[in-house]
C-alpha cells in the first residue's frame, strides 16, 4: 500500500485529504504544520508521495521542499496552495524542477488529487 | 694880511660851495636811497606774491596728481568691473545651462524670456527660438493655459505654486513649481518655472502599488480559499457512496463554520480596506474599558489571564465611533491573551498625553523580534495557525480615520505594549 504524507497547517483540510486517500487504499501519514513535517522527514520514515501546501506560517512549502533535496530523498511532490504568488511560483516552481502540473489550487476537486497521484505514482 | 684874509675868503667861498654841492649831492643819494627803498619794497611784495603763488601752485600741481592717480585707478577699477560683470553673467549662463531640469523664465502673459539648455534640448529647439512663445502652446499644446498652470496661481498670489500632474503632450510626468520675480517696488515682472520630469519614479511608485495590490490578493486568496478548500472537500465527502448520516451531519456543521470563517475574513477586510467614518459621539473611555473588561475577564481567566485596570481620572472626552474603538481594544487584548500561553496579567491604562488620550495594552507575553515587529500592520501577516493577520490592519486603519496613532513596543521574552493615541474631543471634561 503506497504511503502518503500530508502536510497542511490546517487541519481540517489534512483530515479531508487522509480521509478521502485511505477510502482510495492509501497509507495516509499526515502531520499539521511544516515544523512537524520536517521531524517526520528527519526520522527517515520512507515514503512514496507527499501532498504538501505551499503556504504554511514558519515553516513553509519552500522549506520542506529545500529539505528533501538536501537529504536526497526522490519523493514526488504534488503542490497544494490556496494562491499562488510571484515568490512561489519563480522561486519553488522552476528552480526545484516544478511545473504547473504538479500544483493544485484550493479548493480542489479530490477525484483530480487522486488522479494526480496515481500518476506519480506510476511514473515513478 | 689882505692877501691872506682875501685867500681865507676865497677858501671859505669855495668850502660853502662845496658843503652846498655836497648837501645837493645827499639829497639827490638821499631821493636815490628812497626810491631804492621803495623799489626794494616793492620787490619784496612782489617776492612774497611769487612765493605765495607758487605754493598754491605746488599744492593746485599736487591736487592735481593726486587727482589722476585716483582717475587712473578708476579706470582700472571700471575695466575689471566690467570684465567682472561679464564674467559674472557667464557663470550665471553656464549655470542655468548647466541645470538638469527645464528651467524657463517668463513674463507676465506666459511668454518666455529665457529658457536653459536642458529646456531647448526638451523641444528639439535653439535656445533663441522658445523666446516669445507661450508656454501653454510649447508645453501642453494648448491655445491657453491648462487647469493645472501653476503660473497663473503665482501670478494671482505672488506665490510660489506647485503642481505634480502627467502631461500628455510630453508622454511625462513632471513636477512644476513655479516663483515669482519682484522688482524693488514690489511688483511681480516675471515668473521662473522648473520643470522636472519625475517619470521614472511615479512609473515605480505605480509598479509598488500594483505588487502591493498583487500581494494584497494573492494573501487573499489564500486566507479564502483556504476555508473554501474545507468547504468543498466536506461537501465531497459527504457525497461519497457510503457516508453515513453522523458523517454527514459533522460535515455540515464544518462547512457552516469554515462559511462563516471566509464571511469574517472579508469583512474584516472590507473594513480595512475601507475604514467607515461611522457614528461618532463622545464617549467616557474609563466606561468603555470596564465594560469591555466585564465581557471577556471570564473567558481570559480560563486561560490563567488576569486583567489590572489603571484608569486615570477626569479624562476628557473622545469623539469617536464607540464600536470601532471596542474592536481596535479587544484585538489588543486577543492578541495579548495569545501571545501570553502561560498566562499572567494584561495591564490596561488610560491617560491624558497632551492633546491625546493614551491607553496602554501592556502584556508579559513571548514578545516580538524586530522583523515580525516591522510587519504586524501588513495585512494577513501572523505567525499564527489560526491567525488571519488582520486584526490590527484593522486595528489601524481605525485608530487612522480616528487622526490617532497606534504604536507597539516590544521584546523577545519580556512582552508588548500597545499604546493608543486618540485626540481629545472638544466636549470638555467629563
Ligand atoms: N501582543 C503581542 N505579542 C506578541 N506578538 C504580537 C502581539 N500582537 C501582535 N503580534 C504579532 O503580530 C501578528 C499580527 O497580529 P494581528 O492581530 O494583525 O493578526 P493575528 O493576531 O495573527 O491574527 P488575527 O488577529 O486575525 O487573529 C501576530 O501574528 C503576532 O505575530
Ligand atoms: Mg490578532
Amino acid at each position: 500500500m503506497p504511503r502518503i504524507l500530508v502536510v497542511d497547517d490546517e487541519p481540517r483540510i489534512a483530515d479531508i485529504i487522509e480521509k478521502y486517500l485511505s477510502l482510495n487504499g492509501f497509507e495516509v501519514i499526515k502531520t499539521i504544520g511544516g515544523e512537524k513535517a520536517l521531524e517526520f522527514l528527519e526520522s527517515g520514515a520512507k515514503i512514496d508521495l507527499m501532498c504538501l501546501d505551499m503556504r504554511m506560517p514558519k515553516v513553509d512549502g519552500r522549506d520542506i521542499i529545500q529539505k528533501t533535496k538536501e537529504m536526497d530523498k526522490k519523493v514526488p511532490i504534488i503542490l497544494l496552495t490556496g494562491s499562488i504568488d510571484a515568490q512561489i511560483s519563480l522561486e519553488a516552481l522552476k528552480d526545484a524542477g516544478f511545473t504547473e502540473a504538479d500544483v493544485l489550487y484550493k479548493p480542489v476537486d479530490l477525484p483530480v488529487l487522486l488522479e494526480k497521484i496515481r500518476r506519480k505514482l506510476a511514473a515513478v | 694880511m689882505e692877501k691872506e684874509l682875501q685867500r681865507l675868503k676865497a677858501a671859505n667861498a669855495r668850502l660853502r660851495e662845496r658843503n652846498r654841492q655836497l648837501r645837493s649831492r645827499e639829497q639827490t643819494l638821499q631821493a636815490n636811497n628812497r626810491r631804492l627803498r621803495a623799489n626794494e619794497q616793492k620787490l619784496k611784495a612782489t617776492n612774497r606774491r611769487l612765493r605765495a603763488s607758487g605754493q598754491q601752485w605746488k599744492a593746485a600741481n599736487q591736487q592735481l596728481r593726486a587727482k589722476e592717480r585716483q582717475l587712473q585707478k578708476e579706470i582700472t577699477g571700471h575695466k575689471e568691473a566690467g570684465e567682472a560683470l561679464q564674467q559674472a553673467a557667464e557663470e550665471w549662463r553656464i549655470t542655468f545651462d548647466s541645470i538638469h531640469d527645464l528651467v524657463s523664465i517668463h513674463d507676465k502673459n506666459y511668454k518666455f524670456v529665457r529658457v536653459n539648455q536642458a529646456f531647448a534640448d526638451q523641444f528639439n529647439m535653439k535656445q533663441k527660438n522658445v523666446i516669445g512663445k507661450t508656454c501653454y502652446e510649447l508645453v501642453h499644446g494648448t491655445e491657453g493655459p491648462p487647469p493645472q498652470c501653476p503660473h497663473r496661481r503665482t501670478l494671482e498670489t505672488k506665490k510660489p505654486q506647485h503642481s505634480e500632474y502627467f502631461e500628455p503632450h510630453l508622454d511625462m510626468f513632471v513636477e512644476v513649481s513655479t516663483s515669482p520675480v519682484m522688482n524693488a517696488a514690489g511688483e511681480l515682472v516675471a515668473t521662473v518655472h522648473i520643470v522636472r520630469d519625475i517619470t521614472p519614479r511615479k512609473k515605480l511608485e505605480q509598479n509598488q502599488r500594483l505588487s502591493e495590490l498583487g500581494k494584497l490578493v494573492a494573501d487573499m486568496a489564500h486566507e479564502v480559499n483556504n476555508p473554501l478548500m474545507v468547504i468543498s472537500g466536506s461537501a465531497q465527502l459527504s457525497l461519497l457512496d457510503g457516508a453515513s448520516g453522523g458523517d454527514i451531519r459533522n460535515n455540515l456543521k464544518i462547512i457552516h463554520e469554515e462559511s462563516n470563517r471566509a464571511r469574517d475574513i472579508i469583512q474584516r477586510l472590507l473594513k480595512f480596506s475601507r475604514p467607515t467614518k461611522g457614528d461618532r459621539k463622545g464617549i467616557n473611555i474609563n466606561q468603555s474599558l470596564d465594560s469591555i473588561i466585564k465581557l471577556i475577564e471570564h473567558q481570559f481567566s480560563l486561560s490563567d489571564i488576569r486583567i489590572r485596570k489603571t484608569l486615570a481620572d477626569g479624562l476628557p472626552l473622545i469623539v469617536v465611533d464607540e464600536k470601532q474603538i471596542h474592536e481596535v481594544i479587544v484585538n489588543l487584548l486577543n492578541n495579548a491573551r495569545e501571545a501570553m500561553t502561560a498566562g499572567g496579567t494584561i495591564d490596561i491604562r488610560s491617560s491624558k498625553e497632551g492633546d491625546f488620550l493614551r491607553i496602554d495594552v501592556k502584556d508579559s507575553g513571548a514578545g516580538m523580534d524586530d522583523e515580525t515587529l516591522s510587519k504586524i500592520f501588513e495585512p494577513f501577516y501572523t505567525t499564527k495557525e489560526k491567525g488571519t493577520g488582520l486584526g490590527l490592519s484593522v486595528c489601524h486603519g481605525i485608530v487612522s480615520a480616528h487622526n490617532g496613532e497606534l504604536k507597539f513596543e516590544s521584546q523577545m521574552g519580556q512582552g508588548t505594549t500597545a499604546t493608543i493615541l486618540l485626540p481629545v474631543g472638544d466636549k470638555g471634561e467629563d
